[in-house]
């Protein structure tokens, strides 16, 4: 076992071992701030060193596409080329090669590699609610507002499962004002 | 390369900032941090086998809250004894609010700040923003990370394995 220290989150000073995992608050004795603090066995792992890739020794040995001189140990599930145990990435069960990967997270189709997403819906209920604000736009931002709503029935929306309901309330309320639009229009009209 | 979806279980609690809100789910081998604005998600995972360590820290804030809503009930109470009529009845009826503001709020019981530390990161959890539901959610993660990660008490018996099989008993 690594020499770790638990550190208390307000103070940053040692937390002694007898008080962690216990299940309850504890009183920091550094800053007598209640913590409960959980520690789990990774805290005491350290960093662990990714594997080294083999050098090919015997002559006929499959090597990696990347590095000519290395011993191939898996193939991308993806393209099918070798790879060495530094080259081969582990997503989430699969084996791929960086370019792969690359290529995946810039396409967005690998899901574990997203960091964000723009949301149609999201943003479809955002142009039909500002327009409230500023309601003159409406005349712009409703028609968006439907268009991204159907925009989003298409794209990939959030990671997480939600509801249609967004975009559907989008697309009542853009509807709602483009026919409060339609009527003014009309009133104006009568009045000239 | 498209993976199956990922099925994702809602954490219950609601982190709010100023253009941004937070919620937290449970994925088969990860938590799932979402920060959501008007019209974009960003997404950070903590890997059950990376976790190292979760804090809970009870925070003021709920305090706070309480002195506001308290005040303000105090100050529309004021305002309904003061005037009559029509008046008195909407002053009331916002006082009744600002009353059920400090109700729910003192139901929902204290608050706290919850933390969660990884190799190269330590991230506050604001959608964990009550103590009992933090509490609650470290009792649900912990057989989670404990069936990959295996527990504390295995890792010291792994590192001193004399004091986990005791002293040695002498022989006959």
């Amino acid at each position: 076992m690594n020499v770790t220290v638990v550190t208390c989150p307000s103070c940053r000073n040692a937390l002694p071992q007898s008080l962690c995992n216990t299940g309850a608050m504890a009183h920091c004795p550094s800053c007598d701030i209640a913590v409960q603090a959980e520690v789990f066995p990774a805290f005491f792992k350290g960093t662990t060193i990714g594997q080294k890739a083999e050098t090919i020794v015997e002559e006929g040995t499959s090597s990696c596409f990347y590095h000519e001189k290395k011993k191939a140990v898996i193939h991308c599930d993806v393209c099918g080329r070798f790879l060495c145990a530094l080259c081969d990435l582990d997503l989430g069960g699969s084996h791929v090669c960086p370019a792969c990967a690359d290529a995946g997270r810039k396409k967005g189709n690998v899901t574990e590699l997203e960091t964000n997403r723009t949301v149609y819906d999201s943003a479809a209920l955002t142009l039909a609610l500002g327009a409230f604000v500023v309601w003159p736009v409406a005349i712009i931002t409703a028609p968006a507002a439907i268009y991204f709503a159907v925009l989003s029935w298409r794209r990939p929306g959030s990671l997480v499962p939600r509801t249609r309901l967004r975009s559907y309330l989008a697309i009542m309320i853009a509807l709602l004002q483009l026919a409060g639009f339609a009527l003014l229009a009309v009133l104006i009209i009568k009045e000239s | 390369m498209s993976a199956p979806a990922i099925t994702y279980t809602k954490v219950p609690g609601l982190g709010t900032g100023v253009f941004e809100y937070s919620r937290l789910y449970v994925g088969p081998d990860h938590l799932l941090l979402v920060g959501s604005t008007a019209w974009s998600e960003s997404y950070r995972r903590f890997y059950f086998r990376d976790i190292q360590a979760v804090f809970i820290r009870p925070s003021v804030w709920g305090k706070i809250q309480n002195a506001v809503w308290a005040l303000m009930l105090f100050l529309a109470a004021i305002i309904a004894i003061q005037v009559s009529d029509v008046g008195a009845v909407i002053a009331w009826i916002i006082a009744s609010l600002f009353a059920l503001g400090l109700i729910v709020n003192t139901l929902r019981g204290p608050t706290c700040a919850c933390y969660i530390q990884t190799a190269v990161q330590t991230t506050k959890l604001s959608s964990l923003g009550r103590l009992r539901r933090a509490q609650k959610f470290l009792t649900q993660l912990k057989p989670l990370i404990a069936n990959i990660q295996g527990t504390t008490a295995a890792v010291d018996a792994a590192a001193n394995p004399a004091a986990e099989s005791g002293p040695p008993v002498p022989g006959p």
